[in-house]
């Protein structure tokens, strides 16, 4: 029995650690390639390079104009989840609780519908719309798009979640004087906070990583974001393509070193939003 | 813990948002400011293009010194796998730059009605026109100045053509499958293209046409614009040359292993010495040159060696978005692209190309010394742009990548090809 | 209570409703609205004037055979990829799922893909699945003894390592789902069937599958519908070749744009939203199948 238990335990630390060499090895190549010459990294892609130079970090950098990217991918970011998190939690809110009324199944449907197709299929209107509202090439025009795309599931998790949340806490307030506006923010919003959290993770991910929106929405390259740099400058020829590599990393690195810090939450906060599907 | 940490992560949020808000507002004024100014100090003029910030960086110095001040430039980089997209989309929705920059599409931006006219400008004179091909319409409206002139032939790699023996150069497609044969023999693979992503190959096919077909023959001097009006197929009439120039393909110097590989995976290649040609144009001469490569470039074969042509035409053309808000600036700008100092600058920074512009200077490196008489003699064609007066000729060139490398992997014959080629133009002539 | 009072007494309410009803309605519905007009227009980029022109735009998508490829190809994309993720996540969840050593490591790495941009993970994936000298899967495969392969230059291995590649980056977070729904699987269950001498496999068979169940339908749903918007690993890995045999439903949709053809690629959204419907449909279906079953 207890021999049983050691070859089990054994088996599954080997099977564990060769699923970890393959999902580590693409990442330690793309880390590696940074320090090498393409010749060197041709001739052994996975060797340790014969020095550490990060002169060409510096050159990415500069190429890239990392601060200015850096700094519009965190404004789109922040405030489209701050956003959503705003008018959903709202939005969620009194879907639940004004459930019984027919309009709001009907919204609530229609926004629901938002999960099974994808918006790219409409960019075009999606442009004239943006160009109409003055918005284009604007971070602002991007912000709302993230906002209303990323709505349906957010609405979606928080309308569940406030099942949860009981109704008498508000009713109690609400003979205490008061208002529904300032029953929901003092009172319920407070107690959305898991559910809030993991929206707040979830889109953080994906609209950091969104590539097409800024793509088609900002066209000067003072307003691009980290992955279009990544996309202009790795599409170009180089004769040392390992110089794309430093591209790549820095594109990456932000979310890598984000995800090292809150590591427990991000995978709690996917983790929760998944049981209430 | 947990609960604290998740609210710590919030209040973070919110402030950040908060700072980046403020930051973002004043940038929202700073645009709406810009649109604004319009007359007074130097007004900005936007300009957009494939070429990257540092390669224009020289003709854009030339171009704001030649504004003086009045306006400036802006000039924005989309890269060219996105170019058209980005580009149809802001035309298309009456936005854009005030300048618009297209190469092989100009003739489509015209058509659709994108462009300012400007026949009779005083800034056209001195261009020739062979240089205003893309530019005029169909009644002869002109629509837009040219930058300066590409080409492309086969770069071949001198070292290795000496290290085999091989001192004479081809002149004839059939010498060049020679040539291919000695190296192969030797172990060194003669040509080496990115098929992935790459026009490497396409040129190689096209170059031979251009010189066995469109231009040898009174049939096919009129081709292609019989075919872009669809009055003529390319099935029946290709085929045949079509089959000639796939031996490359059929003696496995041209494989299935090069539709895996980019183009840039290809220039690592010949720079390094593994492949010893490929087809490309001057576009590629800093690299080889950095890489310090004893190269030189042979221009396409068919053949006979009395006939001997270049692909190559304007490579970007320059007109003034309809919609555009700063018409004047437009103007002056367009006159200074056409200026001798600018296309000159043009002509410098893409070392190997030719001008259009009377009075612009440009030195021949010693690279293109097999191809200098070729130029001298303006014998520099290509089918795309011919196609271009009748269809999006870029979308044909895009189905011929794609198709090409179904040529290559075996997946299509040769019938195959030209029809899928055929087929696609029926649905992009424009109707009208 | 009288309908204007009642109505009164609700604006609060539908005014907290509102800024997402409204961003939704303009930045969602209308352009759908729009796009679907837009189908029944003979609008290109190089003919200005727009007219209506039916079901012309219909008629192009049906005798194209390379839409059929795209869709082909959007499908299967998204059927493979959706169950190899879970074919892998959840067994690993169900390692993962009870305390050991090194187990929250492992979470973190095999999560950690995910984080990545999946443009980078495909720029990434083309060179180390390059047929060129330094492509280092090739290497390692010669060194086995095993010939070449020339992954990205042959349709089916082209889509293959696509599927492999976003497996590759996404099992880890199919694993978490599968984690937060085990969280709720209660353990007396097990221990019930362990004193009825029912062995680890059973025990995986009879409790922790269908107590997945809603794990499994969230995995399978969504990862479907996410699948059939494949676009940036494609952009960045093969760009729709060889000979569009890795061509998607959004690449061919936005070469279409690209062509300005407008119209065209309206329609082709309408055909995309149709396709999607169906899919989501059948799912839904087949999973309110398996429910009712498993409640019975």
């Amino acid at each position: 029995m207890r021999r049983d238990k050691v070859i089990a335990l054994a088996a599954k630390y080997v099977f564990l650690g060769l699923l970890s060499i393959i999902v580590l090895i693409p990442i330690y190549y793309l880390v590696v390639t940074t320090f090498k010459t393409s010749i060197e990294a041709a001739v052994s892609p996975m060797g340790l390079p014969s020095r550490i130079d990060f002169s060409a970090y510096i050159d990415a950098f500069v190429k890239m104009q990392y601060p200015r990217a850096l700094k519009n991918t965190m404004i789109i970011t922040a405030c489209s989840v701050t956003g959503l998190i705003i008018v959903t939690s709202m939005c969620g809110y009194v879907l639940n609780r004004k459930a019984k009324y027919k309009a709001a199944h009907v919204v609530f449907l229609l926004i629901l519908s938002g999960m099974m197709f994808p918006y790219q299929m409409s960019i075009l209107g999606l442009y004239k719309v943006v160009q109409q509202l003055n918005m284009m090439n604007t971070l602002w025009g991007v912000i709302l798009i993230d906002i209303a795309i990323h709505l349906p599931l957010a609405t979606f998790l928080i309308k569940s979640f406030v099942s949860t949340i009981p109704i008498e806490l508000e009713e109690a307030a609400r003979i205490d004087g008061c208002g529904i506006f300032k029953t929901f923010w003092k009172i319920t919003f407070p107690l959305m906070k898991p559910t809030i959290a993991t929206v707040a993770i979830l889109d953080t991910l994906t609209i950091w990583n969104d590539f097409m929106g800024p793509l088609y929405f900002l066209q000067s390259r003072e307003n691009d974001v980290i992955l279009q740099e990544v996309y202009r400058n790795v599409g170009q020829f180089a004769t040392d393509w390992t110089s794309l590599f430093p591209m790549m990393v820095l594109g990456v690195l932000p979310l890598i070193i984000f995800y090292l810090f809150m590591q427990r939450y991000i995978i709690g906060g996917v983790m929760s939003g998944s049981v209430k599907g | 813990m947990r609960k604290r940490a998740i609210g710590a992560l919030l209040s973070a949020t919110m402030v950040v948002t908060l700072a980046v808000g403020c930051g973002n507002g004043q940038n929202g004024t700073d645009n709406s400011d810009e649109g604004k100014k319009g007359e007074g100090k130097a007004s900005a003029v936007t300009m957009t293009g494939w070429y990257t910030e540092d390669n224009m960086a020289p003709v854009l110095e030339a171009l704001n010194k030649k504004l003086d001040g009045k306006y400036t430039v802006e000039y924005t980089y989309i890269s060219l796998d996105e170019y058209n997209n980005v580009l149809s989309t802001q035309l298309a929705a009456g936005e854009g730059p005030d300048i618009v920059t297209d190469g092989t599409g100009f003739p489509s931006r015209i058509k659709a009605g994108n462009l300012k006219e400007i026949t009779g400008a005083d800034y056209l004179e001195g261009i020739n026109d062979a240089g205003m091909a893309l530019c005029t319409s169909k009644e002869g409206a002109v629509y837009g100045i040219p930058s300066y002139g590409w080409f492309s032939g086969l770069w071949y790699n001198k070292d290795i053509f000496q290290e085999n023996g091989i001192t004479e150069l081809p002149k004839t497609f059939d010498e060049l499958v020679a040539v291919c044969d000695t190296l192969s023999e030797n172990g060194i693979q003669p040509l080496g293209f990115g098929l992935a992503d790459g026009d490497q190959g396409m040129h190689s096919l096209m170059g031979y046409l251009e010189n066995t077909f469109y231009e040898t023959s009174e049939e096919g001097k009129k081709f292609d614009e019989k075919f872009s009006y669809g009055e003529e197929k390319m099935d029946g009439t290709l085929n045949a040359y079509i089959e000639e120039w796939k031996v490359l393909i059929d003696k496995g110097y041209i494989t299935p292993e090069m539709v895996g590989i980019s183009n840039e995976q290809a220039l690592s290649d010949f720079v390094s010495g593994k492949t010893a040609m490929f087809n490309a144009g001057p576009w590629y001469y800093k690299n080889i040159k950095d890489a310090g490569l004893n190269a030189g470039m042979l221009p396409h074969m068919g053949k006979t060696a009395d006939v001997q042509y270049l692909l190559g035409g304007p490579a970007a053309s320059f007109g003034i978005n309809k919609n555009t808000k700063n018409e004047e600036g437009a103007e002056s700008v367009m006159a200074a692209l056409a200026s001798v100092e600018v296309q000159q600058a043009f002509a410098d920074a893409n070392e190997g190309s030719f001008s259009y512009k009377e009075g612009v200077k440009v030195d021949m490196p010693e690279e293109y010394e097999a191809v200098k008489p070729i130029l001298d003699a303006g014998n520099v064609a290509c089918a795309w742009e011919r196609w271009s007066v009748n269809m999006p000729a870029q979308t044909l060139v895009n189905e011929l990548y794609s198709q090409l490398q179904g040529l290559v992997t075996g997946d299509l014959t040769v019938d195959d090809f030209v029809q899928a080629l055929d087929s696609k133009a029926d649905s992009i002539r424009y109707q009208d | 209570m009288n309908r204007r009072l009642k109505l009164k007494s609700n604006l609060p309410y539908v005014l907290m409703a509102l800024p997402a009803v409204f961003l939704f309605l303009v930045f969602f519905i209308i352009p759908l609205v729009y796009t679907g007009r837009y189908s029944f227009y003979n609008w290109t980029n190089y003919s200005p004037e727009i007219s209506f022109n039916g079901l012309e735009n219909y008629k192009a998508i049906l005798d194209d055979s390379i839409v059929f490829t795209g869709i082909k190809n959007s499908l299967i994309y998204a059927f493979v990829t959706v169950l190899l993720q879970s074919v892998i996540g959840l067994p690993v969840a169900v390692l993962l799922n009870k305390k050991f050593r090194g187990r929250n490591f492992f979470r973190a790495l095999f999560f950690c893909p995910a984080v990545l941009s999946t443009l980078v993970v495909g720029y990434l994936w083309k060179y180390l699945l390059s047929a060129s000298d330094y492509g280092f899967v090739n290497q390692v495969l010669m060194g086995m003894g095993v010939e070449k392969v020339n992954f990205l230059g042959e349709g089916k291995t082209a889509l293959a390592v696509i599927i492999l590649t976003q497996v590759w980056q996404w099992f880890g977070w199919a694993m978490v789902i599968y984690l937060g729904n085990l969280q709720s699987i209660s353990g007396d269950l097990y221990e019930a069937a362990s004193i009825d001498g029912a062995g680890t496999l059973k025990q995986f068979w009879h409790i922790t599958l269908p107590g997945l169940a809603p794990a499994i339908k969230l995995n399978l749903i969504n990862g479907t519908i996410a699948g059939l918007k494949v676009f940036d690993i494609v952009l960045s890995m093969t760009g729709g070749g060889p000979v569009h045999k890795t061509d998607t439903i959004l690449t061919l949709m936005f070469s279409k744009f690209s062509e300005g053809n407008y119209g065209y690629a309206s329609a082709f959204g309408m055909v995309f939203l149709v396709v999607s419907m169906i899919v989501a449909c059948i799912m839904l279906g087949l999973f309110g199948k398996w429910e009712r079953r498993l409640g019975q």
